[in-house]
């Protein structure tokens, strides 16, 4: 149906005698489209980008690994049902490099001429020339040309490369030895024993190795290969007379790509970006949606005349929908392509930046246009054009007559403040007339509440997100903390060594004994790492064991444990109850100390040997004054030392980790700082629109410009005020969503919320209504009182 | 049968427990060519009766028969129609599009009918050809009002309504809208209803109906219509 041309002319005008509201409404959606494409296509993106890696480097499925070693049999073997196969020899090595600096590391020993799977990338120099020359992966943090002594041999690292399977920056667990490893080496020689084989199955037609497909296809065919593998190592067994002692599950580990502690984190993190980037979205899509439905409505009431005058030469309803649906389009479809552009390069980007500082992220393909993407969109573009519907639908329910009498001025009503005397005897008058007047306009009234509660909340939220962030290394390095280092050991410290700490240290040491349990998060079935330490009672001058919630210091009691505040959140546990490890192991629970990092059992050592059996321990000492870095020296060589680890370093490791979350908290605030201030600016200036009569009127009576603007200042800051006293529990409750979203095991988000937190996001939305306020002065300032009397 | 036939016409607006009862049986008739004059003081009605005649509001009950089509039963649509192609409207106030010039007035009008008028002759014969171009906040009331008078003829409409066309405009001018409305009706050959309260008019019209209290009080003959320029009032 083509618009008639002077019913066309005569919405072009329309449009151009209020720019500013045109292009109001395309901000809105501009920023709405941004906000919720660049958070929702973040995840996806990220997940796909790094897969197209995997894809290119051929990234194994499985790690298959024997004590009992491989050959190129087994190889032939498994090739009959799985052809991506590939055998390497890795060993742990303790390298020693030209400082003196001990490394823990990885070395592998593969032919790098046939390497397929878990394609080595040469980032920097050049492969292995010779036997004296050796490659380092990129984790390893060392440069070409570097000398690393191995076994007695020197090497001169003749390049730096990437290897998909090692893709954090966090360092990776030796399967073997269970210490940190620092560093993996490539030697190029090639064996006849292996003992990792790495499968690959064709995953390449998944275009997401997090999705569920991806991991259900991993399970689906990890028994067969179980059975393929053990088949194998009962042959071997069979073969070798002195082991058949040995039980052939204890022979082999089939291992996928979700132990991979790279893919794991990566996956954990992505997950926790997905949960918090999929709530906003909705709440920015309903605020926006409530902005545009006021603004179209204000917009319809001011053209209600000409309306009137359309319908009564005959024109349609039908052709006035249109009018106003096209409108709607011309501004949605702006506003959409203009935000989408900006959206979905801006936000991942900045999230995968931040991603950089524990992860190598690959580079983000930015020219997905994927399906969902352009779902997001048509969902955005429906909303927008249902609501300038439903505001049309109103206006034309009235006949021609009706529309063309000016619209009846809202009757004035009593209000309900006015049945508490108290209240109101004591207010003064012009307060009166505000409150009237907020009641006389509910749609105006309601709308610019929830706008306001609403960014409040989101502003409220980025910034309690950083708090918790911040408490985490803050609290747990400083107030739960207290150690300067620790130094683990392999076998219980001898007498000399003892006797070393005393000396030096005095009074500031103190040796636990320690062992691992895993356990699993009953939500989202996660494994992790809970260390049992036993001390005496000194454990608290190193370790805080404090009650956050009833504030009180904790001791060790020989009948029972303390637990860290996640284990008892996790298994909804409390003092009195008991923590489950499994049937034989159950522990009575004496008290729940605060904790952010990790999860610690406390006992002492009456405990442990009441109740403790057959667990392999480490051994810790934790040191305090540790001012004297020369004795690093002394405490590396002494028998069974495995560990030295200074707090201050973590706290760097750890700050970074948390980077990519306050990124985010950023990301979040920032966007809903704009949105309030479009929010508050549209209903303010809706409503000086709407009531130019008032104020026109006002003029002509001998108010001042000050006290005009004053009237309508008066609504604007208790709807504020109402707006900003519902929106700090909405707002806790939103970040309480987020925390909880946010929890890992392991890793516990602050749980208190400072009150910088409540001062910055109430100033902050205070502060963007005095902005507005300022800039509708000048408006206020314009209104004309004479052609504002003269039109009825 | 008569261009225009009201039945026993009522109109009902309810406010609350309140019921007004602002047409009260009305019945009447008007005949093809008539200057049609209906008198009555505020609030008798007039205004209602001009907005059913116009198919911009519907009767509670009864019947109006224009050119023979009952058009108290139609529903929107038909009314759309019926206000499209049957009628055209003089407002008191004008109603004219601010934001288009007095060309475009008429042209937004006539776009959508069937059959009208060349605008630029019409435009002509309201006197306003030299200001086809300014847009109303340019124009006086009286170049508003002609303008506003140009679009409802242009449409070529069965039938022509003015509620209170001088109202907003001063003696002088009143009375030359008036003239102009009486000659042009005379040139296209219309049936005319002009709605208003001042009595003085009664003389210029051929017919006159009396409406008080929303009822019928008289429908008189003037079989010597007097030239409105030779009222004094």
């Amino acid at each position: 149906m083509v618009m008639k041309k002077t019913f066309f002319k005569l919405n072009i005008r329309n449009i151009k005698n209020n720019i500013s509201r045109f292009i109001s409404m395309i901000s809105i959606v501009l920023l709405t489209t941004a906000v919720i494409t660049g958070l929702l296509v973040t995840a996806p993106n990220m997940e796909k980008s790094m897969t197209s890696y995997f894809i290119e480097a051929n990234t194994a499925d499985y790690n298959i690994y024997s004590p009992l070693y491989f050959d190129s049999n087994d190889i032939e073997e498994i090739k009959k049902d799985y052809p991506d196969v590939e055998g390497v020899f890795i060993n742990d090595q303790i390298a020693k490099l030209t400082d003196g600096t001990i490394v823990n590391s990885l070395l592998y020993e593969l032919d790098l001429s046939s390497n397929s799977i878990n394609k080595l990338e040469v980032i920097a120099g050049d492969y292995p020339q010779d036997e004296n020359h050796i490659l380092a992966d990129r984790i390893s943090n060392l440069k070409v040309n570097d000398l690393v002594t191995i076994n007695n041999k020197t090497y001169k690292i003749s390049g730096i490369v990437k290897n998909s399977w090692y893709f954090s920056k966090q360092r990776d667990i030796s399967m073997n030895s269970s210490t940190p490893i620092d560093a993996v080496f490539y030697l190029n020689r090639s064996s006849s024993n292996y003992t990792n084989l790495f499968v690959k199955l064709s995953t390449d037609s998944i275009s997401n190795h997090f999705s569920n497909r991806y991991t259900d296809l991993i399970n689906k065919n990890k028994e067969e290969i179980k059975t393929i593998i053990e088949s194998i190592m009962i042959k071997k067994l069979d073969s070798i007379k002195e082991l058949d002692e040995i039980r052939v599950e204890d022979t082999y580990f089939v291992f996928d790509r979700t132990s991979n502690l790279s893919y794991q984190t990566y996956n954990s993190f992505i997950k926790k970006v997905r949960t918090i980037t999929e709530v906003f979205p909705v709440f920015f899509l309903l605020v926006a949606a409530l902005v545009i439905l006021s603004t179209m409505i204000r917009l319809i009431d001011d053209e209600r005349q000409q309306i009137g005058i359309l319908r009564s030469l005959g024109y349609s309803n039908k052709s006035i929908y249109s009018k106003y649906l096209g409108y709607g389009i011309v501004v949605a479809i702006i506003g959409i392509m203009f935000g989408y552009a900006i959206g979905f390069r801006l936000i991942p980007s900045i999230i995968n930046d931040a991603f950089s500082s524990i992860f190598y992220v690959e580079p983000l393909n930015l020219d997905i246009i994927s399906l969902d993407n352009i779902i997001y969109l048509v969902i955005i573009l429906i909303s927008i054009l249902v609501t300038v519907l439903y505001a049309v639908r109103k206006t034309l329910k009235n006949n021609p007559a009706t529309l063309l009498l000016a619209k009846s001025p809202k009757r004035g009503k009593r209000i309900v403040l006015e049945k508490i005397p108290f209240i109101w005897n004591k207010m003064k008058f012009k307060f009166k007339a505000s409150f009237r007047n907020l009641f006389r306009y509910p749609n105006n009234f309601i709308m610019t509440i929830l706008g306001v509660s609403g960014s409040l909340a989101l502003v409220f939220t980025g910034f309690g997100l950083i708090d918790s962030i911040n408490a985490i290394t803050k609290t747990q390095y400083t107030n739960i903390y207290y150690y300067d280092a620790v130094v683990s050991y392999s076998k219980i410290p001898g007498n000399e060594i003892m006797d070393f700490y005393e000396e030096k240290f005095s009074n500031s040491y103190l040796l636990t004994y320690e062992y691992n349990e895993i356990l699993t998060e009953p939500r989202t079935k996660e494994d992790f790492y809970v260390t049992f330490i036993v001390a005496n009672d000194n454990i608290t001058r190193f370790i805080s064991l404090y009650d956050r919630e009833n504030q009180k210091g904790l001791t060790l009691s020989d009948s029972g444990v303390i637990i860290t505040e996640q284990l008892s959140e996790f298994y909804e546990i409390n003092i009195g109850d008991y923590l489950i490890i499994n049937e034989n192991d159950k522990h009575l629970v004496t008290g729940i100390t605060e904790n952010y990092i990790n999860n610690f059992v406390y006992m002492n050592e009456n405990y442990y040997n009441s109740y403790i059996r057959n667990k392999h321990l480490n051994f810790n000492l934790y040191l305090n004054d540790f001012n004297d870095d020369k004795l690093v020296e002394t405490i590396k060589k002494q028998e069974g030392f495995k560990n030295l680890s200074f707090k201050e370093k973590e706290i760097v490791n750890r700050e970074a980790l948390l980077n990519q979350v306050t990124t985010l908290a950023i990301v979040l605030v920032i966007s809903a700082g704009f949105l309030a201030m479009i929010i508050i600016y549209n209903l303010a200036n809706v409503n000086i629109s709407e009531r130019e009569k008032e104020l026109a009127t006002l003029k002509v009576l001998g108010y001042r410009k000050d006290e005009v603007a004053n009237y309508i200042y008066r609504e604007i800051n208790i709807m504020t005020v109402i707006g900003v006293i519902l929106g700090i529990p909405l707002g806790i409750l939103i970040e309480r969503y987020v925390i909880y979203s946010v929890d890992a095991p392991n890793l516990m988000m602050g749980r208190n919320i400072s009150w910088t937190t409540y001062f910055a996001a109430i100033l902050l939305t205070l502060f963007f209504t005095f902005i507005v306020e300022l800039i509708m002065y000048n408006k206020i300032r314009k209104i004309d009182m004479i052609s504002a009397l003269k039109e009825l | 049968m008569a261009m225009i036939k009201f039945v026993n016409v009522n109109k009902e607006y309810s406010i609350g427990e309140m019921i007004i009862k602002a047409n009260d049986n009305l019945s009447f008739e008007i005949e093809e060519g008539d200057f049609a004059v209906i008198l009555g003081p505020s609030g008798a009605g007039k205004t209602t009766l001009l907005n059913i005649l116009g198919g911009m509001e519907s009767p509670t009950s009864g019947e109006v028969f224009v050119n023979n089509i009952n058009i108290a039963k139609m529903n929107q649509n038909e009314l759309t129609k019926y206000r499209r192609n049957d009628v055209g409207f003089v407002f008191q106030f004008y109603n004219l599009m601010p934001n288009l010039t007095a060309r475009e007035n008429v042209e937004i009008a006539v776009e959508i009918t069937k059959e009208h008028l060349d605008i630029d002759e019409v435009l002509k014969d309201v006197g306003l050809d030299n200001r086809t171009s300014n847009f109303p906040a340019q124009l006086s009331g009286g170049e508003q009002q002609r303008v506003s008078i140009a679009r409802a003829l242009a449409k070529n409409p069965a039938i022509l309504l003015c509620d209170e066309p001088t109202g907003a405009l001063d003696y002088e001018t009143g009375k030359k809208i008036l003239k102009l409305l009486y000659e042009t009706s005379k040139k296209h050959l219309k049936t005319v209803v002009v709605v208003t309260h001042n009595q003085a008019l009664k003389d210029m019209a051929n017919r006159v109906i009396t409406i008080k209290n929303g009822q019928v009080l008289a429908n008189v003959i003037n079989n010597n219509p007097v030239n409105i320029e030779d009222i004094e009032w």
